[in-house]
Formats: C-alpha cells, sequence, structure tokens
C-alpha cells in the first residue's frame, strides 16, 4: 500500500489521523514541523502528504514551495484557515487538496483515496475512444453508460445519467432549470418544479466527496448549474 | 372637574360684566332724568339739573323749581317792559308813534339830542328786519360838505349874523331832495350815468338850485372870508368825530372829494320827512342818526321776544299767572295774562287770589315789600324791577305765582315736575344698586385677578398665559390707547345723542316719546358699559398676568432691543482685538476718505490744479483697500471651501497655508490642525475595527485546531461501538456539541467579516426564481423531514437582481434553515416573488411552531436567537448574517412578526436588461468566480 506523511504540530491531531489511514491500510509516517517532513520526504518513499500550514520552524507553504521543487507527490493542505484566499494561496503554490479544520474523518479519507488514485493512474488516462466523455477525474462511457470518479465507479439513475451526460457533453456551460428539464424531459418547461434541482443534489452527493463544496458539478446560484472545465 | 372648574369661570366673568352693564345704565338714567331743557323767551333753549341731593319732598320746594320759577319772574318783568313800549290798552299797536329821542333817552339816559322824529312803531320794526342800510356818500368839495343843510343854516347854526339869512331857501333843503333821490334809488339809474358813480358812492352834486349861481358864489365868498372853509371844515368834522361819525378826505384824480357814510332812510317819519330834513347842521344829524338806529335795532328784538313770550306765557299755555301793574304819566297801566275781571279786584284780593296759587311773589316796590312763599329774596325782585326803571317807577306792583296743581302740561314747570319726580322719589335705589354693582364689579375683578392664569396642575399651581398675554407689551399698550381712543369717541357720540334726542327735543315732543327715546338711549349706554367694561377686563387681566408670569417687561419690544443692543455690546467687548482691528482701520478710512474729500473741497478753485492730489490719494487708497477686501474674501472662501470638502468626507484634504495672510492664515492652520484630528481619529477608529476582526479571525483559528481533535477523537470513540449506558449517550452528546461549535465559530467568522466590511462583491446577473428553486432542491429532504410543504408564486418573468450569487444563496439558505428549525411540522410554507415598478419583493411566510414572543428587531442582532429553548442547533447568527448580507447588497431585509406568522420581506432593484450577449457573459463569468 501506499505511504503517506502526516505533518502536523498538533501531536492529537496526527495520532488521530494515523488510526484512520491505518484503518484503511496505509503506511503513515509522521512529522511534527515542515522540516522533519522535507526531510523524511527525501529519506523515504512517500505517496501522499496531509500538512498543515501554521507549524513551527518550516510552515506548510514554504514546506510545499521546497517539496514542489523535487516531488511532484500529491499535498493536501489541512488548515485551519477557511478563507477563500488561504485556499487559492495553497493550491497556487502546488498543493492539490485543501481541507479545512475541523475536518470530516471520513471526507478526508476520501480525499486521499481520490488523490492517490489520480497519481497512480495518471499514466494510463492514454486511450479515449469517441464515446467516453471527461472531466478531470469524472469519466463517462456512453456506451457502457457507466460513470466512475476517480477510477470509482458510481451508480446513477437514468435521469440523473442524462442530466451528467449533458452537462459533460457541454463543459463550461450554464444549463438553467428550464432548460435541463426541456432538454431531457423534451417538454416545456412551463410548471417546472424542483425536481431537476433535487436530482441534481443526488448526482453531487454520488460523485462529490464533499457535496456542499463540489469539484466537478458546481451550482451557480440564481442561474443554473454546470460541470467545470477541467485542466488536463 | 376641570370642566365645571372652566364652567364657572366662565360665569364669573358674565356676571362681572352684567355688573358693568348695571353701573351703566344705573348712571345712565341719573343722567337722562336728571336734566330737562325748555324754551325761554329769548328763543332758544336754557337747561336744568335736578340736584340728586335736592331731596326736598315736593317738587315745589325744590331747587329746580325755584330756578326756573326765578329765570320765569326775570321773563315776566322783561315781558312787562316789552308789553309797555310795543301795546296799548293791552293789544299790540302797530301804529304807536315812537319818538325816537324820547325812546333812546329812557332806555338808556345818554343822548342830549336836541332834535328828534316821530315814527310809526310796526314801520320801525319792519326797518330792523330789514336791516339798516348804510351807504358811502361823497361830495364834491368841502364847501358842498358845509352847505349841505342850506346856506341859511350855516350862519345861523355857527353863530353869525342874521344878516345873510336872506340868501336862504324858503321852500325845502337841499338835503331833502338828496334824500329824495336816495329812496329812489332804483330808479335813479339815469341819474347815475350824468353824475358819474364812483362803486356805489353817490355824488352829491344834483343842485337844483344852481339857477341861483349868483347866491351859492355869494355864500362860498362870506364863508371864505369870515372863517375860511378848510377851518369851518375841520370844526364840523372834529365835532363829528366826537359824536362817532368819521369823515374823510380822498383823492380823486387830482380832485379833493369828501366821503363818509349815511344811513339810507328807508321809512319816513310820521310827519313825511327824512332824518337830514329835521336837522340844521351835521352833530345834529349824526346824534338823530344814531338815535334811529338804536330805537330800529332795540324795537325790532323786543318784537321777537314779546312774540315769543306771549307763546310762553299767554293764557292757558303755562302753570305760571302773573299781574303788573304801574302807574305813568299816561295813567294805570297793567300787564297780565289773567282773565279781564282780575284787573278790578283790590290789591289785597288779588294777594289772596295768588296766595292760594301754591307758589307766589308779591312785590311792591314803593314799599320794599315782598310776601312770597318761594326761596326768592327782595333784593332780587329789585334786581328785576331795577333793570328797566323807566319802566317800573316806584309805585309798581307785581303779583306772580305757580298753580302747583299744575293744569297745563305742556310747560317748563310740569316738565321739570315730570323729571324731578321720574328720579328724586327713587334717587336711594338707584344710587344704592350702583353701589351694589359697582362693589359687585370691583369685588368680582379682584377674585378673577387674583386667580387668573393660576392652574392646578398636579397639585401644583402653574402660572399660564393665553396667546393675548404674549404679545409684546408696546404693542398692546397702543391696542390699549386705540381702544380707549374708541370708547372714548363712543362715549362722546352718546353724549352727544343724549342731548340731541333728549333734550333739545324735550321741549317739543310728548312725554311717550320721550321715554321711548330715553330708552334707547339707555341701551346704547348698557352697551357702552359692556364694552368698557370687556376692554378694562382684557387689558387688566393680561396685566395681572403678565406681571405673574414677570414677562411684561421681558415680552416687550422695547426689552428686546435692549438686549439685542446689550448682546452686541457683549460682543464687543469680549474680543477687543476685533473691534481694534476692524473698527479702527475701518474708522481711519473713513477719516482718510472724509479729510480727502474735504481737501477736493478746499481746492476746487484751486489754479494750480492741486485738486488731482487728494483725487489720486483718494484713488490709491480706496483703490488699495478694495483689492485686500477681495484678497481676503477670496482666500476665505478658499478655506471655506476646503472646510466643505473635509466635512463632505475628504478627510485627506489639506489646506493650502502658505500664500494665505492673517487671520486667514490661522484660520487655514486652524483647520488643517482639526482635519490632522479627524484623520488619527478614523485611522484609530478603522485600526480598532480591523484589530477587532482580527481578533475574531485568530481567535476562530486557534479555536479550531482543538476542535479538530475534538470531533475526530468523538469519531473515533464511535467507531468503537460502545454500547454500554450512560457512555454512549455521552458520546452523542459530545458528538453534538463539538458539531455545535464548529457551526458557531464558522457562523461568527462570518458575521465579524461581514459587519466589518471586510469582504468583497462579486456581482452578476441572477434569477431569483431559479435561486429559489435551486434552493428548494437543496433543502427538499430537510424539508420533507419535517413535513414542511413549499408553494411557490413566481413571476411570469425572470426575476433578475444584480448581486453575488453565493452571497445570496446563503441568505436564502440562511432563511430556510430557519424555516427547516423553526416551522410547525406538516405546516406549508410560501414562497412569493413579484415585480412591481423596477422591485423585486421576494417574501417567505411560515407558521412558527413556538409564539413569537419577541420583537424583529431582536431576531437580526448579533447572538441573539428566536427563543432560546426551540433548538440548540443555530447559532443565532443565522438571520443576523442574511439581513446584513442583503443590506451590502443594496437590499431590503425585513421581518414581519404577526401572530404565529413569521414572515420576511427582501426587496431588490430589478436588474435593467442588457443585451443578450452580456447576460452570457456574465452568466459565465459568475460561474468561474466559483472556488474549486
Amino acid at each position: 500500500m501506499a505511504n503517506i506523511l502526516v505533518c502536523d504540530d498538533d501531536k492529537e491531531i496526527v495520532e488521530a489521523i494515523d488510526i484512520y489511514l491505518c484503518e484503511e491500510g496505509y503506511q503513515v509516517y509522521k512529522a511534527y514541523d515542515g522540516e522533519q517532513a522535507v526531510e523524511l520526504l527525501a529519506r523515504e518513499q512517500i505517496h501522499l502528504l496531509i500538512m498543515d500550514v501554521m507549524m513551527p520552524k518550516m510552515d506548510g507553504i514554504a514546506a510545499t514551495l521546497k517539496i514542489r521543487e523535487s516531488s511532484s507527490i500529491p499535498i493536501i493542505i489541512l488548515s485551519a484557515k477557511s478563507e477563500d484566499t488561504d485556499k487559492i494561496l495553497g493550491l497556487n503554490i502546488g498543493a492539490d487538496d485543501y481541507v479545512t479544520k475541523p475536518f470530516n474523518p471520513l471526507e478526508l479519507m476520501a480525499r486521499v483515496k481520490s488523490n492517490l488514485r489520480r497519481y497512480t493512474s495518471l499514466g494510463s488516462m492514454g486511450q479515449e475512444n469517441t464515446q467516453t466523455y471527461q472531466a478531470g477525474g469524472l469519466v463517462i462511457n456512453d456506451e457502457t453508460k457507466e460513470v466512475s470518479v476517480d477510477g470509482e465507479t458510481v451508480k446513477l439513475t437514468p435521469i440523473e445519467y442524462n442530466i451528467l451526460l449533458l452537462l459533460v457533453k457541454n463543459q463550461g456551460r450554464v444549463f438553467s432549470i428550464n432548460q435541463i428539464y426541456e432538454n431531457i424531459w423534451n417538454e416545456d418547461a412551463i410548471g417546472a418544479d424542483n425536481t431537476v434541482a433535487v436530482h441534481i443534489r443526488h448526482i453531487r452527493e454520488k460523485i462529490e466527496i464533499n457535496p456542499r463544496e463540489p469539484r466537478y458539478l458546481k451550482v451557480v446560484w440564481g442561474v443554473g448549474y454546470k460541470i467545470e472545465k477541467q485542466d488536463q | 372637574m376641570k370642566k365645571n372648574r372652566v364652567k364657572s369661570r366662565l360665569a364669573l366673568h358674565v356676571l362681572q360684566h352684567l355688573a358693568a352693564i348695571g353701573i351703566a345704565v344705573m348712571l345712565g338714567i341719573i343722567a337722562v332724568n336728571s336734566n330737562i331743557v325748555v324754551d325761554n323767551m329769548y328763543g332758544d333753549q336754557i337747561g336744568y339739573r335736578v340736584g340728586l341731593m335736592d331731596n326736598a319732598g315736593e317738587f315745589e320746594d325744590s331747587r329746580i323749581f325755584t330756578d326756573v320759577f326765578r329765570n320765569a319772574i326775570n321773563d315776566i318783568t322783561r315781558l312787562a317792559v316789552i308789553k309797555g313800549q310795543l301795546e296799548t290798552n293791552g293789544q299790540f299797536d302797530g301804529a304807536k308813534v315812537i319818538d325816537v329821542t324820547d325812546f333812546v333817552n329812557r332806555i338808556s339816559r345818554k343822548s342830549n339830542c336836541p332834535i328828534s322824529a316821530g315814527y310809526q312803531l310796526d314801520e320801525l320794526i319792519r326797518w330792523g328786519k330789514y336791516g339798516l342800510e348804510i351807504q358811502t356818500v361823497t361830495f364834491q368839495s368841502k364847501f358842498d360838505f358845509i352847505a349841505y343843510f342850506g346856506y341859511e343854516n350855516i350862519f345861523t347854526s355857527y353863530g353869525y349874523s342874521d344878516d345873510l339869512v336872506q340868501f336862504g331857501f324858503s321852500e325845502g333843503t337841499v338835503s331833502d331832495m338828496i334824500a329824495w333821490d336816495i329812496k329812489n334809488e332804483t330808479g335813479g339809474q339815469e341819474a347815475e350815468e350824468n353824475t358819474g358813480i364812483w362803486g356805489n358812492e353817490r355824488l352829491i352834486t344834483d343842485f337844483d338850485f344852481m339857477e341861483q349861481e349868483e347866491a351859492y358864489k355869494l355864500v362860498r365868498e362870506c364863508v371864505e372870508s369870515y372863517w375860511g372853509i378848510d377851518s369851518l371844515f375841520n370844526r364840523i368834522t372834529t365835532e363829528m368825530a366826537m359824536l362817532g361819525k368819521e369823515v374823510l378826505i380822498l383823492d380823486r384824480g387830482g380832485q379833493e372829494v369828501i366821503s363818509m357814510e349815511m344811513l339810507v332812510p328807508r321809512y319816513a317819519t310820521v310827519t313825511d320827512q327824512f332824518i337830514a330834513a329835521s336837522c340844521s347842521n351835521w352833530p345834529e344829524y349824526c346824534m338823530l342818526e344814531t338815535n334811529v338806529m338804536e330805537t330800529v335795532e332795540t324795537l325790532a328784538y323786543n318784537y321777537t321776544l314779546y312774540q315769543n313770550q306771549n307763546d310762553l306765557y299767554a293764557q292757558g299755555r303755562t302753570n305760571l299767572q302773573f299781574f303788573i301793574s304801574t302807574t305813568t304819566r299816561s295813567g294805570q297801566e297793567y300787564y297780565t295774562n289773567m282773565e279781564e275781571h282780575f284787573v278790578r279786584l283790590t290789591d289785597s284780593e288779588k294777594t289772596e287770589y295768588f296766595r292760594g296759587l301754591g307758589k307766589y311773589v308779591v312785590y311792591f316796590t314803593d314799599a320794599m315789600r315782598l310776601e312770597s312763599n318761594a326761596d326768592i329774596t327782595e333784593d332780587e325782585m329789585f334786581d328785576n324791577v331795577s333793570d328797566y326803571e323807566y319802566a317800573f317807577p316806584e309805585n309798581t306792583k307785581l303779583w306772580i305765582g305757580v298753580n302747583t296743581d299744575f293744569p297745563i302740561q305742556r310747560d317748563q314747570f310740569y316738565l321739570a315736575r315730570d323729571t324731578y319726580n321720574s328720579i328724586i322719589p327713587h334717587v336711594w335705589l338707584i344710587l344704592i344698586s350702583t353701589g351694589i354693582f359697582v362693589l359687585l364689579w370691583l369685588g368680582i375683578g379682584g377674585y378673577i385677578s387674583y386667580t387668573t392664569g393660576k392652574e392646578e396642575e398636579e397639585g401644583k399651581t402653574v402660572s399660564k398665559l393665553y396667546l393675548f398675554d404674549r404679545l409684546p407689551t408696546e404693542f398692546v399698550l397702543a391696542l390699549l390707547l386705540a381702544a380707549g381712543f374708541g370708547l372714548w369717541l363712543l362715549f362722546r357720540f352718546i353724549y352727544g345723542n343724549i342731548y340731541d334726542s333728549i333734550f333739545y327735543r324735550s321741549s317739543r315732543a310728548t312725554l311717550q316719546q320721550l321715554a321711548v327715546v330715553k330708552q334707547y338711549v339707555l341701551a346704547m349706554i348698557g352697551g357702552f358699559g359692556l364694552l368698557s367694561s370687556l376692554t378694562v377686563c382684557l387689558f387688566w387681566y393680561s396685566f395681572v398676568r403678565r406681571l405673574q408670569c414677570g414677562n411684561l417687561w421681558k415680552n416687550s419690544i422695547f426689552f428686546q432691543i435692549c438686549k439685542g443692543i446689550g448682546r452686541g455690546l457683549n460682543q464687543v467687548l469680549e474680543n477687543p482685538s476685533a473691534l481694534i482691528r476692524t473698527f479702527m482701520p475701518y474708522n481711519i478710512f473713513l477719516l482718510a476718505n472724509l479729510l480727502c474729500v474735504l481737501a477736493m473741497y478746499e481746492l476746487r478753485e484751486d489754479p494750480r490744479r492741486l485738486i488731482l492730489l487728494p483725487l489720486l490719494c483718494i484713488v490709491i487708497l480706496d483703490g488699495g483697500v478694495g483689492i485686500y477686501i477681495f484678497r481676503r474674501s477670496a482666500e476665505r472662501s478658499e478655506i471655506i471651501n476646503g472646510i466643505s470638502r473635509i466635512r463632505g468626507g475628504d478627510i485627506g484634504y489639506v489646506l493650502d497655508s502658505e500664500h494665505l495672510h492673517g487671520d486667514n492664515k490661522e484660520l487655514a492652520v486652524s483647520v488643517n490642525n482639526m482635519g490632522d484630528g479627524i484623520r488619527k481619529a478614523v485611522a484609530t477608529s478603522m485600526k480598532d475595527e480591523r484589530m477587532q476582526a482580527d481578533l475574531i479571525t485568530n481567535v476562530s483559528h486557534d479555536i479550531r485546531t482543538p476542535l479538530t481533535s475534538i470531533i475526530n477523537y468523538v469519531d473515533l470513540l464511535k467507531r468503537e461501538k460502545i454500547t454500554q449506558e450512560p457512555a454512549s449517550g455521552y458520546i452523542t452528546v459530545l458528538d453534538a456539541k463539538a458539531r455545535r461549535l464548529k457551526q458557531l465559530t464558522d457562523d461568527l467568522l462570518e458575521a465579524s467579516k461581514i459587519s466589518s466590511g471586510n469582504i468583497t462583491l462579486d456581482n452578476s446577473r441572477l434569477d431569483l426564481t431559479e435561486l429559489v428553486r435551486q434552493s428548494v432542491g437543496e433543502f427538499s429532504e430537510k424539508l420533507d423531514a419535517r413535513r414542511l410543504q413549499v408553494l411557490i408564486s413566481e413571476p411570469s418573468s425572470p426575476a433578475y437582481i444584480y448581486a453575488d450569487s453565493r452571497r445570496m444563496w446563503r441568505v436564502v439558505e440562511n432563511l430556510f434553515n430557519n424555516i427547516c428549525k423553526y416551522a410547525m411540522e406538516g405546516t406549508r410554507v410560501y414562497v412569493d416573488l413579484e415585480k412591481a415598478e423596477g422591485v423585486i419583493t421576494m417574501s417567505v411566510k411560515n407558521i412558527s411552531e413556538t409564539s413569537l414572543n419577541f420583537s424583529p428587531d431582536e431576531l437580526t442582532e448579533r447572538f441573539v436567537r428566536g427563543d432560546v429553548s426551540r433548538s440548540s442547533e443555530g447559532s443565532g447568527l443565522g438571520l443576523s448574517i442574511a439581513k446584513n448580507l442583503t443590506e451590502l447588497q443594496k437590499g431590503e431585509f425585513q421581518i414581519i412578526l404577526d401572530g404565529d406568522l413569521f414572515k420576511v420581506l427582501l426587496r431588490f432593484h430589478e436588474y435593467q436588461e442588457a443585451g443578450e450577449e452580456f447576460v452570457h457573459n456574465t452568466a459565465v463569468s459568475g460561474g468561474e468566480t466559483e472556488s474549486p
């Protein structure tokens, strides 16, 4: 299994994450400041790094910049700072994901898995056939009517599948509820209730790790829904 | 209570004015009933006043009766004299011959006229009625004047020998002819033309005897040689001047003429002569003319009196009876208004009769005996009689009496008695009631003066002013004067009316008419009393109230003026530097100008044109001052401009004080200092605000790290699948509280950011309808869990607003969260969207599970929750955040609580539709701002 380095100055948090990761069967290395983390990375074969921002000696941002000089392993930043600016900063300097404290352990596990899958299966994304649509880790095979997120298959109802397919086919375009309704049901949208909105929420719950902060199916409030165009 | 007091006070006022009417009417009764006016023999009226204290009991004993009686006796004696002049045997005798000199001698005893003339009585009276006519007469020479009364007379009159009498004229004199000519004046038009008239003068040239020219010449020579014409003329005119006749010597075109005034002889004497004809020289003429004139005037006047008198004292027209007998040279004469047979009674019988009349006077002049029961003295009677001594010789006897049964109802005695009886018996009643009214008026006035303006308020006595009392004192004073003047005019009018309508008519109107007129006048007087009382009370009470409140002085215009002056003086005294800086230069400037003007005036005619020097001075001085003032005010307006910029929020603005001068420089520096202060204060407050926000942010970050451990270990505990009670229960509590703590820190952070304005909005066009539908979709499970049914009513077209979509979602999310927490299970939730006049209103209504016993404001205040006991889920910040976010996006957020109905109203301006392209771009860019 993969080796994961957890770095936080709060020992209890490191211990708790250690417990969860061990349960999932990962090999866990522990560090309590940025310098230790950089040293460990140099010594050991590490596949994924979970790191706090505010730490003594070397903080998470400096450590990430330092690590990115030599390594491209997934880095998940774990921070008490929940501001947009903090997240943008973290992601811009090379982190792959940003989780705010206090976090849901299950979500953190899901993100670890997702990032590992993308990291390890990155090379095998070469073969594409015409019937496959992809948006980041989200892949739809229209021939087999299969949907997978970061390699894991997701089960959708036919209507959910059609909505998702419509959005993925037109990545980046925003569809209003009425437009979605007209496209899927082929009916006039007058009298459309909140069915579409409910379906969208169900889709999000299935394909997103945290439906409140979706990565793929985004809500543009007051305008409609869209699949974010992913950088390949 | 208060109403009763107002009523009783009103009643008091009314009572007081009624008392005033009473006083006026009582005084009016006295005034109207204590005066009478009666006709007297002189043709006019005489007034009598009833003395109020003249309470003798019967009218006959009163003073007014005595007054009337006394005047009547005076009238009667006068009447007797006139009767003697005009009557013969008790009847008017027009043919009676009056010897003028004799007549004048009797009445005035002054004339020593040697000649006389007799006229017929009626002619004399008529002459008097037509009026005496005087004419200017001229003579062509002094000799003509001297010779006016004939040549013969010249010598006899002025004491010369009889030798010249032969030149006289036997038949008629010159003056006869002249007089005739004057008498026929109307027919003498022709003569006037011939003789040359000067104005209305008559030129005496008309000597008929011109054929006797020689005689004329001779006489003239005689006179000249004997006396000299001038000398004789002077002698005559001097004598005439002593008799009151003026002779003038006039220069008419170089010729000397003699001019004088002469009476026009309207009637001839009984011997058919004219005045001049009876005279033999000028002094005689003068005396006779005077006598004729006096007789004519006296008789004409007496005739008028006689006519009046006979009316007044004729038998059957008066209650007065009289009998006067005298013995003159012509025998026994008597004057009376009594029956014929009375004459034949003896003196004692007559006296007896008069005693029976009631009031009487019997007076025998020779015996100096007076018998009377009236208040008449012998002296008075003697005075009455002795005035006409010539008519009443010493044997005159008078009986005069008044019938006190007053059978005749229209004479002065009856009228006086009526007036007397109408007031004197009631005089005490009237006086006492007047007194009572006066006391009542004063008493009420005193009471009201004491209580006016005082009102009970909450147990305390408060002085109160009415609108009238707030008028400036001087104005009220002027009003008072005007009102006083008005009352005075009214009084004059009523007073005049009393005389007009009562007294001057009393002798002619009937008593009934008089009574009506009196009532009318009394009503007027009563009205006058009411008006006076109203005026006096209005001003007096106002005066009292002003005194009480002490605003008599303070409310005066004079006081305000004084205060203004005092304030101005104070200002000057407190700022002596301003005085020196402003007034001194100003005065010097004025003085310099004045000097220059004076100098210019002095040099105005200087030949060397030195006048230009002061003119130049004035131009330079005034120009310099003008530029100085202009620069000052320009700098001042620059400073004012700067201040208004700072006030308008431009706190970074600094005035450039370098190029300013004097006061303005100081001012600018001060303004800059103040600006610095404001900048510092603003910076400090902004720093504080930021520090507060930073503090909250840091604290919540610091809380999060331990919170992460708590949540993680609670989760780990849960994984241990501990089923043993109560440990598993404890774990559940820990789990819930940890989540709640997490929620709280999140909300706190957000609320702090919003309220410190530390967020940036990313506005774009969005459709509220879409947002609501999306939100309902998001909340569908939560809503279903509480069996809440959402009913949306949407407008037919999209409800576009311009807002930050994520923040709007936060608003709606908070509202729905609220509903899910607090709405009663199984009820309906109404979401209504409306568009009207560019405003989009979204209302969310639901029924609360518990009663809403708080105000809407409390809900939106931080950390205040609708009801603490409801749920432990919320932080109490949801609605507060929603409201702040709405207002940040220029919307309105209103909470309405009505019973159990919980209603939130959101209002936004409708987004103005732009091109389709733009809309699309906005939508896309809105999506791109989503954080990954």
